[in-house]
């Protein structure tokens, strides 16, 4: 795996991670509770559904609106400004190798995603997930070696 | 939508349940969701591939590169072809349960794989057909994982 390629996936694996993150916390009503919060997107490598996840029960003073609706037009462009660097590397990483190689290797925002969601959101990560992320991780090493015997 | 009360909120469909009448209609939207998938992954490698972009030494290079990119009638093609996918996705999210949709994703890796090999011409060899496999599980299990309980 050559410099560049490697480059353009960090570009296109953490800008979906992240981009995705932010819109949907931009997006959202309340907490997402859910621990499919963060899977349910298009795409492992394509824009946020932004689903809402339940009625709030928000603070309703002005100030406190205003601030916070200040905070998710900022969660919202930082968002799509990821998610834009993401589709950038994703169009080079296409260049730069076989298709049947950079799709298979965009499932890595799964595993990054779980690693976020356990951090930042404090989500339980049960048995089955974590032997989801270890079966892809495998799956990874053996493509990478597909790519060079 | 269905009536019943469920803890999925608003906008999602109940959970485990697709009402009668919904069912056609979300095949459909998966349907869509998946074809339109793979469809704009394969053109968007076909679109890149027939690009001439400059050496991609510097960050500023890449910038410009996207640019041209962007600006390929074939690229767009695949953008739209993007766009269809996530609509259906939307769709098929309301109007079906979050443990099919999310599994569902795993065969857009096998139709990618099978469209980059008839359409492209991509080899494609055992071992990359395994690791593709056992990809498409990890995710499988990740999507179950993420079902809630009372499913």
């Amino acid at each position: 795996m050559n410099n560049e390629y490697a480059v353009a996936m960090a570009f296109a694996i953490l800008g979906s991670v992240a981009g995705d993150f932010l819109v949907k916390k931009a997006a959202s009503r309340s907490q997402p509770k859910a621990p499919g919060g963060l899977m349910a997107s298009p795409n492992s490598n394509s824009s946020a559904a932004g689903a809402s996840q339940g009625i709030s029960s928000v603070a309703s003073t002005k100030s406190f609106q205003i601030r916070t609706r200040w905070l998710r037009l900022l969660q919202l462009i930082a968002g799509l400004t990821l998610l834009t660097l993401h589709f950038g590397g994703f169009l080079i990483a296409l260049k730069l190798a076989p298709v049947t190689v950079t799709i298979p290797l965009m499932s890595c925002t799964y595993i990054l995603t779980t690693m976020l969601g356990k951090i930042f959101l404090h989500e339980p990560i049960n048995r089955t997930r974590w032997t989801g992320i270890g079966v892809i991780i495998i799956g990874v090493i053996l493509l990478e070696l597909s790519t060079r015997l | 939508m269905s009536a019943s009360s469920s803890p999925s909120g608003p906008g999602e469909a109940p959970a485990g349940h697709i009402a009668h009448e919904d069912r056609t209609r979300f095949i459909l939207a998966i349907s869509i969701a998946v074809i339109a998938s793979s469809l704009g992954d394969i053109v968007l490698k076909q679109g890149m591939s027939q690009l001439h972009l400059p050496p991609l030494h510097s960050l500023a290079a890449a910038g410009s590169a996207t640019g041209i990119a962007l600006a390929n009638p074939v690229i767009r093609e695949g953008i739209g072809l993007m766009l269809v996918h996530f609509a259906a996705f939307v769709v098929a999210l309301r109007l079906g349960p979050l443990s099919v949709v999310v599994p569902l994703r795993s065969v857009t890796y096998i139709f990618t794989t099978l469209m980059a090999h008839f359409m492209l011409g991509e080899q494609v060899s055992v071992v990359r057909w395994i690791a593709i496999m056992l990809i498409l599980m990890g995710v499988s299990l990740i999507g179950r994982s993420a079902a809630p309980p009372n499913e």
